[in-house]
């Protein structure tokens, strides 16, 4: 911080301004302290609350969770004080954040309970009046909130929410109606054309990490969209998912125009540990630049290149470096028959292939 | 006489002028942070990190962390950093030729053994003189570096070279780095779109005070000493006021050598860090953003106000003094070596308002100020100086200063709360009372003294002795 010392001379701005901007600067002084004085108070008693509160609830939720009377499951037992202290709008937002906390956590009879609960406690109509606001992020916590309580009822209204405008609802809608109808929920990759990120990519995978029945037909209709993201993302969602029978069509984007795509479907095929990929493998090596080949050597080296050893041969012979380590890396990691062949090397008494055969056998041997 | 008067009204008029302006832009990095923190923290608020903790498809990081001669903690310091929640990690410890043991302690704890690493000297450094991985599969995250001493820069260098990963995240070997740290720091790499982003800055908080276990930030106090927490407020001021107003408008120009993240292939593009400067962090970072500048490629420089990394700041004048005079000499020393860039309209934002505010505000500021001050103290001595007009100017500049301080308390009671004792805010809001007579001279005094230091050709860091988080005393990078 900068304090300028100004001599003043007669010319300046007269004495009287620079008291008034004093008296200014002094008056917004004064409500700085007393907005942090009223933050620190407010903020002590909101903590307060919550402790107070925060116990009571989790009974209630571990209750509700080893609740097994289906009969009685249209009403969980909620204790009358627990329901008239939810009149307070801070403390069903204790309750909302404690039950979403509980519901990504377990699965099964228990989740279907705590969703039972977030109905009775009429908390979806907090998550709705999110919806309805015109504010960006709470519409997105009210779009993640209906999804983790599977409020299916309202998908009409999330759906809506896949355009919206901001970038962010629109992820959290289109990663809601996944979670909420696994792959059936992916139709929006047939009409997207902003990129996925990556981090939504992610997201979309992990929420379909359970899923069941893989959309075959549609899988093959992404790998040829126009966006070159979703056709990134169908590569992953088939490596994730171990589609062994969509292998031929990773391998088909191998010859895909954008390189992004065939650096994916490349290590794709390494995860599917596809071996009968080799031969289109080493033959699209030659028209990679060098993060293609490298990806493409590593991927031989995790899959295995048993009837191939001569093609790790003589990249051994390239001139780049991380070429020469990885295939090195590759031959080490294919057994005997790659190691022998890392000593019968011509140059493999010489600098800079004898420390890199030296670098990929003590891996190895780690 | 009247010649004398011109002079006079010429230089009064042009301080005048230089205070109006910098008052401005005070103005305008507090109403720049405000937004961009509500931003922030919007997002913040329904974003689920976990979800990249497991994910395979994580960007691999590269952790470099240089020590030099710090054997009293590097066993711990090592240990809080392999606990970091990441899947797609490797920690490089680069020991930059330590005199001390420092290496043989890594050895023997972490069951480290010689291996035969290639590395490409993708970037010129001081030659190699081992690497060393564990035996033992837990520790398969570490490598350790033995190299010749080159200092930070060129123990970074070698770190670069030295690692497989896309992206580096810098730090110091010392500080406590919060374990989901790497999840929030990859966030904005992830969420890039047509933009590269190239680098993201991370906070530092000052860690003198808290509580801490096993390596690990277990309660977060304020320091108890005055100048451990004059700092804390300044560092208030700088991370969450005027980077962040910075990043909103994409024209960050630092980030913190303590801890940052980077895109290895631009950094390597542009030839890694710079040894002729005590400031490569701040010279890594105007470098990279020339780079792509020049080459008009789109990108964005990031920044995560979250605390993430904690650091023991100087307990004494005479080391805080060391600092902040480097500080100041690698200011120079990199805005000199780019002053191309100033206000060229070549490279937009960053040569037309960034790189003017660090030359005119950041490192003017000092000189206009005690050149200010002596200037007034001579003219008082001859009796031109209207001493009410002059006191009351003082008074206005002073509370302004305060009442910028108070709202960087504000930003944080606010946002992040970390110091849960509301009496520690008061403490912060008193320290921000007294910080101008007694912590703010000092500052300026010691960036005189870098600026004098540069001027005599003086290079080098100068000897940090710090206590360290296990009461054991620790020499930094005491070269020259």
């Amino acid at each position: 911080m900068f304090y300028p010392q100004l001599h003043i001379s007669p010319g300046m701005p007269g004495q009287d301004w620079l008291v008034l901007a004093m008296v200014m600067v002094l008056g917004v002084l004064a409500a700085l302290l007393s907005l942090i004085l009223y933050f620190l108070l407010r903020r002590r008693r909101a903590e307060r609350l919550r402790i107070r509160w925060a116990d009571i609830y989790g009974r209630i939720i571990q209750r509700t969770i080893f609740h097994e009377d289906a009969g009685e499951r249209d009403a969980m037992p909620v204790p009358v004080v627990v329901a008239r202290s939810l009149g307070r709008p801070q403390l069903r937002q204790l309750m909302i954040a404690q039950l979403i906390g509980a519901k990504r956590a377990i699965s099964g009879t228990a989740a279907t309970n705590l969703v039972q609960l977030y109905r009775q406690l009429a908390l979806d109509r907090d998550s709705l009046h999110k919806l309805a606001s015109p504010k960006w992020h709470l519409q997105a916590q009210g779009i993640q909130e209906l999804a983790t309580m599977e409020q299916r009822d309202y998908l009409t209204r999330l759906y809506r929410l896949t355009n919206a405008q901001n970038e962010v609802v629109r992820r959290e809608a289109q990663g809601a109606i996944v979670q909420l109808y696994g792959f059936d929920g992916l139709r929006f990759l047939d009409v997207i054309d902003t990129p996925l990120s990556e981090w939504q990519q992610i997201q979309l995978l992990r929420l379909l990490q359970h899923a069941i029945g893989t959309p075959e037909e549609n899988i093959f209709r992404w790998l040829r969209s126009p966006n070159v993201t979703v056709r990134i993302f169908t590569l992953r969602l088939i490596a994730e998912q171990h589609l062994q029978q969509m292998i031929p069509h990773v391998t088909e984007c191998l010859l895909d125009l954008s390189g992004p795509v065939r650096l994916q479907a490349i290590r794709s095929l390494g995860e599917l540990a596809a071996t009968d990929s080799v031969r289109s493998l080493t033959s699209a090596y030659q028209a990679e630049g060098l993060a293609g080949r490298l990806a493409i050597l590593q991927t031989l080296g995790s899959i295995g290149v048993q009837g191939d050893l001569e093609f790790l041969d003589l990249q051994l012979s390239a001139t780049d470096n991380r070429i020469k380590l990885e295939a090195a890396r590759a031959l080490a990691r294919s057994g005997e028959e790659g190691l022998q062949r890392l000593d019968r090397y011509p140059q493999t008494n010489h600098s800079p292939w004898k420390e890199i055969f030296q670098q990929a056998k003590s891996e190895w041997v780690l | 006489m009247r010649t004398i008067w011109f002079i006079s009204d010429g230089i009064t008029y042009g301080f005048w002028l230089y205070s109006i302006a910098l008052l401005s832009s005070y103005l305008f990095v507090g109403i720049f942070a405000i937004l961009e923190m509500r931003q922030y923290m919007r997002l913040r608020s329904f974003t689920d990190y976990s979800l990249l903790a497991s994910s395979p498809y994580v960007p691999g990081i590269s952790i470099l962390a240089p020590a030099y001669n710090e054997a009293a903690s590097i066993v711990e310091n090592v240990r809080s950093l392999l606990s970091i929640h990441y899947r797609n990690l490797e920690l490089i410890v680069i020991n930059d030729g330590s005199k001390d043991d420092s290496l043989q302690r890594l050895i023997g704890h972490y069951q480290l053994v010689r291996t035969d690493h290639f590395t490409e000297a993708a970037i010129p450094a001081k030659p190699i003189r081992g690497i060393y991985r564990s035996r033992n599969p837990v520790f398969h995250k570490l490598i350790v570096v033995d190299k010749e001493n080159g200092g930070k820069a060129d123990a970074l260098n070698v770190g670069i070279n030295v690692s497989s990963k896309p992206y580096i995240v810098c730090i110091d070997v010392d500080c406590i780095i919060e374990q989901d740290a790497l999840l929030k720091m990859a966030r904005p790499f992830l969420d890039s779109g047509d933009e590269r982003v190239i680098a993201s800055g991370g906070v530092v908080r000052i860690a003198n005070g808290c509580e801490i276990r096993n390596g690990r930030l277990v309660k977060v106090h304020l320091p108890e000493s005055f100048l451990p927490r004059a700092q804390t407020l300044e560092y208030f001021r700088a991370f969450l006021l005027g980077r962040m107003a910075w990043s909103r408008l994409n024209a960050l120009l630092l980030i913190s050598g303590a801890f940052g993240a980077f895109d290895k292939e631009i950094v390597v593009a542009c030839g890694g860090y710079n040894h002729a400067t005590v400031g490569e962090d701040m010279e890594l970072v105007v470098r990279m953003r020339r780079y792509m500048e020049e080459r008009r490629l789109p990108y964005k420089v990031t920044y995560i106000p979250d605390p993430l990394c904690w650091t023991e700041a100087p307990a004494s004048y005479k080391i805080l003094g060391r600092q902040r005079n480097r500080w100041t000499r690698g200011t120079i020393e990199t805005l000199s070596m780019h002053r191309k860039m100033c206000f060229n309209p070549r490279y937009g934002r960053l040569g037309l308002l960034s790189f003017p505010y660090w030359l005119f505000f950041e490192l003017f500021a000092p000189i206009v100020e005690f050149l200010g001050l002596a200037a007034s103290v001579v003219i008082y001595l001859f009796g031109g100086l209207n001493l009410v007009s002059f006191l009351t100017l003082l008074g206005f500049i002073l509370s302004f200063g305060i009442l910028f301080s108070v709202l960087a308390i504000l930003m944080e009671v606010l946002t992040f709360n970390q110091y849960k004792d509301s009496r520690d805010i008061l403490r912060l809001v008193l320290t921000a009372l007294l910080e101008p007579f007694l912590f703010h001279p000092f500052i300026v005094w010691s960036a005189i003294r870098g600026n004098i230091d540069l001027l005599r050709k003086k290079k080098g860091w100068g000897e940090m002795s710090r206590q360290g988080f296990t009461a054991n005393k620790a020499k930094v990078y005491a070269k020259s």
